[in-house]
Formats: structure tokens, sequence, C-alpha cells
């Protein structure tokens, strides 16, 4: 009986020594990380007016980049797209980007919405544009990803 | 001990379009009355009716169309525009309507696909457990691009709560239709039995060119409106007669433009870069870049551009109507 006594307040300290040694987690606050766009990125796809154009027969968008460097940015191997020569960029928010601007040497600037999700495992960029200054008759919808990753 | 069963009857939900009354005939720029006449029948949840027409592309249908209604419960008001934002709820936030109907129905019976729903709702949410009659009546300018067409129109009618649901069994026979109904334009019944009367081809006239969705046509270039800097898929259906090309093994695109200089550019051999791709047995297709397939420098704009196919030697050419006559197009923006 004096044993099991003993026990039960052998076993009542333990408890208080584990509960004290226990420290509120204070939640951290984990701020969004700015988007860094840097590299040479292709096109995986391209949509015309709804309709997927990536492997038409004619179309050849393999050889197209765009390199982003800073805040510039240059074109290689053009096709239709949303600038056609070099120049500058920025992004809405550098956090949480929902568009981008394109600011082509000698040519008007002209914006995109930026979509940057996750997929597979990487980063694509999914940009949407009229391919022909001032008028937005066709809507074409690229999807790119760095180049080198699968 | 005798076991009675209850047969519960569960009557409810249908939508059942009972007349569309067009013209066939119109103008370009001038303005149509459309009346629908539809019966729905509703299990007492509340919703706002949805209407959606089918139109080209170039008549801006979100600014050339407005639509009111009136009921025999004594209802009335107008249709609204449906926010682009507002997702079909069928698609589970995925597709808005007009994207969503566009790829349920497609461009229904026409034969270009330079089309788009233009989707209203009504302006206030109703609540019914009966049968009750809705008259839609349109206003729609036509042909806002100002270029002659050949069309079908069709129409839909559906309700904002459910959107495309699939049936799900309570339907009141014989209506067929539960939460909505697709309905192409009818024959002109003036017209039963002139070619374009009887599939119900709106024909406007008083523009220029033509954009016909009513017949297939020998070549199509799609986008109908682009520009030098677009991605233009050609087709060559020749599966549609018996021209020169008709089971030929190979066939190519020739084609000259003309930019706003004058200039000409000609593609005129046969070479990989003017091949067509056969998709189907006698129907080809290539997707071109206007600006790199003639070589045209930068800067410069393409007006026009005349088209024919050919075979290997160079030698069947084929045009408008299976003559050597080119096909015509011309490089515009759209609305």
């Amino acid at each position: 009986m004096k044993i099991f006594n003993k026990l039960n307040c052998l076993c009542a300290v333990l408890l208080i020594l584990a509960w004290a040694s226990c420290k509120v987690e204070k939640a951290k606050i984990v701020s969004e990380s700015s988007k860094d766009i840097t590299g040479t990125w292709q096109i995986i796809r391209a949509v015309r007016n709804g309709t997927d154009i990536t492997n038409a027969f004619g179309v050849d968008l393999t050889p197209f980049t765009i390199q982003f460097k800073g805040n510039s940015y240059t074109i290689s191997n053009r096709v239709p797209f949303i600038v056609d020569t070099l120049g500058t960029y920025s992004l809405d928010d550098p956090q949480i980007p929902a568009s981008i601007t394109f600011n082509p040497v000698g040519a008007k600037a002209v914006a995109s919405s930026f979509y940057y999700p996750i997929v597979s495992g990487a980063r694509n960029i999914q940009l949407t544009f009229s391919a022909n200054a001032d008028c937005n008759a066709n809507q074409y919808i690229y999807t790119l990803r760095q180049v080198n990753q699968k | 001990m005798a076991l009675v069963v209850l047969g519960i009857v569960i009557t409810c939900c249908y939508t059942e379009v009972q007349s569309v009354i067009q013209p066939y005939t119109a103008t370009v720029h001038k303005t149509i009355p459309i009346t629908l006449s539809v019966k729905l029948h509703n299990n007492g949840n509340p919703y706002k009716m949805v209407v959606a027409v089918l139109l080209p592309n170039g008549w801006a249908g979100s600014k050339n169309l407005t639509m009111d209604y009136t009921s025999d419960q004594g209802d009335k008001g107008t249709y609204v525009l449906m926010p682009s934002t507002t997702t079909e709820p069928s698609t589970k936030g995925l597709y808005n309507w007009p994207t969503s109907l566009l790829k349920t129905f497609g461009v229904v019976n026409n034969y270009i696909s330079d089309m788009q729903w233009v989707v209203f709702q009504s302006d206030k949410e109703y609540t019914f457990n009966k049968e009750i009659t809705v008259t839609v009546n349109m206003q729609l300018t036509v042909g806002a691009d100002g270029i002659n067409t050949n069309c079908m129109l069709a129409y839909f009618i559906g309700e904002s709560q459910d959107g495309l649901h699939a049936i799900d069994g309570y339907i009141d026979n014989p209506h067929p239709y539960e939460y909505y109904q697709m309905y192409p334009a009818p024959p002109d019944p003036l017209k039963p039995n002139d070619p374009l009367g009887k599939i119900g081809c709106m024909v406007v006239t008083g523009g220029e060119g033509l954009e016909d969705f009513c017949h297939p046509q020998l070549a199509t270039a799609d986008p109908f409106k682009s520009q030098t800097d677009d991605f233009i898929t050609v087709d060559f259906n020749g599966y549609l007669g018996q021209t020169l090309l008709f089971n030929q093994p190979v066939v190519y695109l020739h084609a000259t433009a003309f930019d706003e200089a004058g200039n000409k550019y000609i593609v005129n051999t046969q070479t990989d870069n003017n091949k067509m791709n056969p998709v189907a047995t006698n129907k080809y297709e290539r997707t071109i870049w206007p600006r790199q397939f003639f070589g045209v420098p930068k800067g410069v704009s393409l007006k026009t551009m005349e088209y024919t196919f050919t075979d290997a030697g160079g030698n069947k050419v084929t045009g408008l109507n299976g003559t050597p006559t080119p096909f015509q197009y011309v490089f515009r923006c759209g609305e």
C-alpha cells in the first residue's frame, strides 16, 4: 500500500515536470517569397482561341526561347508572341504576381496575365495575349517552362 | 401482415422551348426581333433563368443583343449579360458560361468555328413549383463587322443554379429536357424546301465579302479574322467534290500575299514548307505563320492573300469551286 502511494506521488511529480517543460510554440508568420523568373524559358503549349495548336502541322515552337535576366528579356527564334523584340519587363507584385508587363524596345508596353503554377514539380509560366499589336481578335495562351526542366 | 408500399411520384423539373420566331434574311447593321416561348417547371429552388444565343464572333453579340421577358405569372424584366467571371456550375469552377457552352455544344450545325455563345441571365431570381411559360423578346443587331454572312443561330435555355447538370431522372414525361435545352434555329417556315431555308440558315446581306457558316467549304482559313503575326490554319476539304486533286497522294498550298504597299510575296513551288498534311481521306491541313511563310519583313503588314492547292507536279491547280481561280483571304482585325 505504501509502495503504491509512493508510486502515485512519483507519477504525479513526473506529470507536473512534463507539463512544466512544455513551451507554447509561437506561430511564425512566413512571408511569401519573391518570384524569380530569371532563366531561359521555352514554349511547351500554345492555344489559339481555345484550340491547342502546339503540334499543329506547320507549327514549330521548339526553337523559340525567352531569357529573363535582371529586369530585361531577350527573345530567340521569334514566333507569334506577345512581343517581337527585346526589352524590359516587370511583375505587378513580386511576391504574388498576377500580371507581367513587357516594355519592348521601340514599341508600346503590353501586359499579360501571369499565372505561375507548379506543374510536376517545376514552375510554368502561362501568358495570355494577342499576337498582333492593337488587335485583340485572337487570343493566345502560351505555357512556358524553363529549358532543361522535364 | 400485408405490407403496403406507397409509391411516391416526384413531379418536377423540365425545360421546353415551345417556339422560336426569327427572321431568315437581314441586312448588316440592322436590328431584328427574335421571340422565344419557353415552358419551365421547377421544384421551388430559387434561380435566375439563363438564355444564350450562338452568334458569329464578328457580330459582337455582347454589345449588339438585348433581351427582356414576360411570363404567364405576370413576371417581367430584362436579361443582363452573364459576367465573364461567373463559372458554369457543372464545371465546378473550371469554365465560365460561354466557354462551357462552346465546349459542350460547339458551333452546333455551323461549318466555321468563328462563333461564340453570348450568355444572359434574368435580372431577378425566381422561385416556383409548377409549370410557367416565359416569353423572351430579343433585339439583335446583325453584321456589326459589315461582312455578308450565312449562319445558323442556336439558342440555349437553362438556369443559374444547376447549369449543364446531368439528367438525374426527375423528368416529367413527355418533356425530355430537365435542367436545360439547346435549341438550333428551326427551318424557315416560309421556305421549308429552300436549300437554306430547310436548314434554318439566316442570310445577311448588304455588306462586303462572305463568311458562309451554312455550307461546308472546299477551303477554309481559321481564324477568319487574323493578321500577319497570327497562326492561320488552312484546310482543303477535297472530300467535298471531284476536283482535280481527288485522291491525289500529296497536296501543296500555293499562295500569293500582298502587303499594304502592293508588294507581292509568292509561294508557288512544292516543298516541305508548303506541303499539306492529310488529316482524313481527301482532307488536308497546314498551319502557317504568314510572316514566316511568305518571308515578310518585320514592320510590314499583309493586306490580302489568294491561294490554291496543287499536286506534286504543280499542275492540278484547284481553287474556288474546283476551278483555278484562287480563294481570297483578307487580313483584318475582328470585333
